[in-house]
This record gives structure tokens, sequence and C-alpha cells, in this order.
């Protein structure tokens, strides 16, 4: 252990003695974040996507159907004589579905507002599904039409929700990315970089074991990691706090941030999580390089894959299946997403982190049995 | 001590040493002399763990590189051209790296390194970055870094290779110290006048074979030649006549000489 922990301290020490890396991991990655924001604020227009809503009338005779508006399908779907909050405790309802309340004060249609769709819908559905539907209901019960019927939408998105919205789909995909570039070149450099300039044989002329070496690079490699990400993160949020009277960092006037300790600490673990994955998955490709380039050119496949998973987020759209958080990376970046706006389940957390261990473990050992061989150091 | 049995090692079909057999006593120099791409590093780094033979063995001090590794290199200092420092480190910055490798305590590191970087002039810039260095302080920094751990062997592949006459000169008063410490020295190169100055015994490779083996005076004698250097070109013309020719020098070899 203590060998490894002089091999990660050296690999950080080395990082820090090195102004050009050390600029390409704090600094560079908060100019890309910038430029990024600056570029995403054009053309930011979203497409509805085809689903299909579920719209629940509560305590209300309503046949059950469907109506197709444009790409949605909307279903009618007729509930129990429950209150709203009695519903929502007991069943699941995703951020696609509404319901529909009948109260003292009006009818009432729950929407959340974070599914843009929802909210371009709405006019439709009080035209085109509520009106036909209530009339029904008046018709069947009283036999009669009310003339008018004062029709209340309510947001059930939070406050949190809203002002994190924009940020919680460019957030995961940024963070992800960038991390990951970052990691490309410090764990490149640690282990095909020192084979390419010919430290890494010095090292292994020493009386320890290949894989003492590599869990060391390892540990010093993710500590680094999770250093830049946490500069990265600090600076986004830091802002936040700074500007919290606003109720938020407004940032290039397009995002808005608003984040609590709890998340924060979450999203630190998270970090702490994916970095390891990400340092594991670098490891194993530079275990099999010479040379710098060469690492740089194998992790290009996981950074496509890293690409897919993160661009996959900021364009799902719903609620994201228990199977997403099974999925390394992609269900880091759903879980950022949803720890974003508040809305992080505990389970699906716990899932993501088991999975990313998992996947750490398995690279880690495939790195490690890797680099025992012989050709590396030949 | 160092004893090499039949070490053989192959890279795919091509065979870059071929039973390859010598012996190098405590407080003995020993020369590996060979042209270029003879096999002399490949040698050096079995010799040295890195690299694991497709046969035979090498045993250093009673241990077997094959099984015991470890305590091998704990008692070898290996130096080769392509072995480098990370250059953003200071001389003293790597002595400690390397200090806590080989798990020497403060004290022990304290002593080599002032005895190493006093003898190699390294002390006055200790702490300036080694990337900074001419090639020849670098070369003296490899060696001071390579044997902080004070190894009973020496491993040297092309030690004054792009060296001054200088630097040269100071590197090799430092190994026939080292050996009239009792140390175990192994060198490679090339250069005849390197081997001339240091070298007990010699053994000249070729093609990966070790084509004669013995002190200076028998490889001259041995070759018929007048000079080390003359002994030198006539082995690696005998080596590359005719089959016939060679078959017929081998039955009258002498001893420590392939043909």
């Amino acid at each position: 252990m203590n060998i490894i922990r002089v091999i990660a301290k050296q690999e950080i020490f080395k990082v820090f003695k090195n102004k050009k890396l050390l600029s390409s991991i704090f600094v560079l990655p908060m100019v890309v974040l910038a430029a990024m924001f600056a570029m995403t604020s054009m053309g930011t227009e979203e497409e509805t996507q085809s689903q299909t809503y579920q719209i629940y009338f509560l305590d209300m005779q309503v046949a059950e159907q469907e109506f197709d508006v444009g790409d949605a399908v909307l279903r009618v779907v007729s509930s129990p004589a429950l209150s709203y909050e009695q519903f929502t405790a007991e069943n699941d309802v995703s951020e696609n579905d509404m319901v529909v309340e009948m109260t003292e004060e009006g009818i009432q249609i729950y929407y959340n507002s974070m599914n843009s769709s929802a909210e371009e819908l709405l006019p439709i559905i009080k035209s085109n599904v509520l009106k036909p539907c209530i009339e029904g209901m008046f018709l069947a019960e009283q036999g009669v039409m009310k003339e008018n019927f004062e029709v209340l939408t309510v947001d059930t998105s939070s406050e949190l929700e809203r002002k994190n919205r924009t940020a919680s789909l460019m957030l995961p995909y940024l963070m992800i990315i960038i991390l990951f570039m970052n990691l490309v070149s410090v764990v490149g450099d640690s282990i095909a970089g020192e084979k390419e300039r010919g430290t890494l044989t010095k090292q292994m002329l020493a009386p320890i074991d290949n894989s003492q070496m590599i869990l060391g690079k390892l540990l010093g490699t993710t500590v680094i990691g999770m250093l830049s990400s946490v500069v990265f993160f600090v600076v986004l949020v830091g802002g936040a706090y700074a500007a919290e009277k606003k109720g938020g960092l407004d940032i290039l006037g397009i995002v808005e941030i608003a984040i609590n300790a709890g998340q924060i600490v979450l999203m630190f673990l998270g970090f702490i999580f994916i970095s390891m994955v990400f340092v594991a998955a670098i490891a194993l490709m530079s275990s099999f390089a010479n040379t710098v380039k060469e690492a740089t050119n194998m992790s290009l496949v996981i950074y496509y894959l890293v690409i897919i998973a993160a661009l996959a987020t900021g364009f799902r759209v719903g609620e994201a299946p228990k199977m997403a958080y099974m999925i390394p990376v992609y269900n880091f970046s759903v879980f950022m997403q949803k720890l974003l706006v508040g809305t992080v389940d505990i389970a699906n957390g716990a899932i993501t982190v088991i999975s990313l261990v998992i996947t750490f473990g398995v690279l880690a050992i495939a790195a490690i049995l890797n680099f025992r061989r012989e050709r590396v150091i030949c | 001590m160092i004893k090499i049995n039949d070490l053989s090692k192959r890279f795919g079909d091509k065979t870059a040493v071929k039973k390859v057999n010598f012996e190098v006593k405590d407080g003995e120099i020993f020369a590996l002399l060979g042209p270029n791409g003879a096999g002399k590093t490949t040698t050096m780094r079995m010799l040295s763990t890195l690299l694991k033979p497709t046969a035979g063995s090498v045993i250093i001090n009673n241990w077997d590189t094959q099984k015991e590794a470890k305590e091998i290199k704990k008692n070898i200092g290996f130096l080769t051209t392509e072995i480098r420092l990370d250059g953003q480190f200071t001389p003293n910055e790597l002595a400690a790296f390397y200090g806590k490798l080989y798990g020497l305590d403060k004290n022990a590191l304290e002593e080599n390194k002032s005895k190493l970087f006093d003898y190699f002039d390294i002390t006055q810039i200790a702490d300036r970055r080694y990337e900074t260095f001419s090639t020849g302080m670098k070369q003296k920094t490899s060696i001071a870094i390579c044997l902080i751990h004070d190894p009973k062997t020496i491993i040297f592949d092309e030690p004054t290779n792009g060296l001054d006459i200088l630097t040269q000169k100071q590197v090799e008063d430092f190994l026939l110290t080292e050996k009239q410490r009792g140390k175990t020295i192994v060198i490679s190169t090339h250069i005849l006048e390197v081997v001339e100055a240091l070298a007990d015994r010699v053994g000249v490779i070729i093609d990966g074979q070790s084509v004669a083996q013995g002190t200076m005076e028998e490889i001259i004698k041995g070759a018929g030649a007048r000079d080390l250097r003359e002994a030198f070109i006539r082995l690696n013309e005998q080596y590359h006549e005719p089959e016939e020719i060679i078959e017929e020098k081998k039955a009258k070899k002498k001893p420590g000489f392939l043909f």
C-alpha cells in the first residue's frame, strides 16, 4: 500500500510540475465550458417528440380513449376517487402524465412544465380532450351542459426543476466530455507517455510489482481527475452561490443554476466514481499503447461511446427506465440530470454507483493484467 | 556473482540471443562486446529481469531472474540509454522517489545520495530540473539515481555513449572504484577503448551468439590478432564465413571460442 501511495503521490506531483498539463486540465475546461454555453445559446429550439401522455381524471366518469394530436398520443384514463396528493403518492406519475381533478375552485390540470411538449399540448388538450370529456361527463351525470367551466393549470415541477432545466440538459454532457478529455491527457501520459519516454522502464526496475505500479498510477490519476472536476464544478457552482439572492447564477443569460449542499455532495460522489471508470478505461487502452498518440487514438473508441451516452441524456425526454441506471457513463449522466432538477431517486443512485464500481473493477483488473504482460516492457 | 546458462531469446521467428553462456565473479568487470544489433541489449535486459528468457537461465547472487525477480531488482543497478528519468523532476526529487521505491530509510538515502551526487558533481544542481541538464550531466544523474540503493551488481548498457572524454573518464573511474568495493559489474559496449580501460574479461557476441570469451589477451591471442580491434574484426569475419569453413574451425577451436 505504501508503494502504491508513493507512486500515486508522484503522479499527482508530476501533473502539478507540468504547467502545460496543469492548464489543460484546470483552465481549458472552463474556457471550453464558456464557449460551449455561448454556442449552445444559438438555436436551442426543442423538437416535440412522439410520446404518449396519460391524462388521469380523478373521480370523474370519463370514457377511456386515445387522441392523436400531432406526434403525441393522449390517453384518457379514469381514476378512482382520490385527491391529487393521494393519487400521486400511490401511483407512479411520470413527467409526461397529467392529472385532472375537480375541485371547488374549478377543474385543475396538473402538468409538469419540465416537459416542454406538455406545455405546448396544454391548449390542445383543453379544447380537444378536456372539453369533450367534461361535456360528456356533465351530460351523462346531470343531463345538462354547464355553460362555462373554469380550467386551472397547475405546474407540478418544482422551482429547482424549472431553474435547472437547461442546466440539467447541458451540464451532464459537458461534465462528462470535459472530464474524459482531461483524463485522456493525464492517464495517457502517465502510462503510454512514460513508456514512450523510457521513464516507465526505470520504475519497473524497482523491486515492486507491476500491479502496484499501475494501481499507484490509477490512484494518482483518479485524484487528478477528481480535482479537475471539482475545480471546474466549483467555478460553476460558486457563481450560483454568489448570486444566491438573485435565485441563481445566470450564465450568459441562458442557464440558471441553483444547487444546494446535498446536491453538491452527491455530485461530488458521482464524480469520484465516474472519474474512476474513466481512469481505468483509459489506463486499459494506454496499457496496450506504446506512445501517447497511440493511447489517444485507442481512447477515441471510448470517447465516442462517452459522447453518445452524454448526448443521449441531453436528448432524453421523460422518465429514464431503471435499466438506464445500469449502463455505465449513461447512468452517471442521467443521475446528474436528475440531481440537478432535484428528482434523484436513492435507489437509482445506488444502482448507478454499483454499476460504476463494477465497471471500474473490471476495467482496472483488465488494465493490471495487461500491464503485467511482458510486451509492455519490451 | 552472475551465471548465465544457455540464455536464449526469441521475438516471434527471430532469434535475438542464442544459447549465450558466461559467468562474472564478484569484484570483476565483464564487458559484453559486439556490433550493433548483436543482442547485447537483449542480453542485458534479461539480466535485469526486464525481459523473460525464452530458454536458459540467469542467476545473480544465487537468485534466478525468473523466479526471484524482486530480490534481484533490489540488488542490481541497471542503466541503459533507453531508460530515462522524468525531465520535470530535480535530482533531489528523483532520488527521494526512487529511494522510496527501493525501500531506503532516510539516513541510507541521504548517505548514498550525497556520496553519488558529490562524485558526479550533481550536488550544486540537485534542485534544478533534470531536463535542463547537458547530455553528460543527464547521464551522470541517471547513473547516480540508478545506483541510489547501492546495489551489489551493476549492469550498464553503453554507459559512456555520447559522453565527452572527461565525463567518460569520470564514469570509468567510478566503475573501477565500485569494482574495488567488490561489486559485480557487467557492461555492454561497442567502444573498444571502454573495454580496454575497464574489462577484466570480455565476451564477444555476434548475431546473438557468444563467439569468444576470456581476458583481453586471450581474445586477441585466440583470434590471432595484434590488438582487440583486429581481434574483433577477425571474429566478425570468421562468424560470417561459409558454413564448411566454420565447421572445420570448430573442430580445432580453442577454449572459450566458438571457432
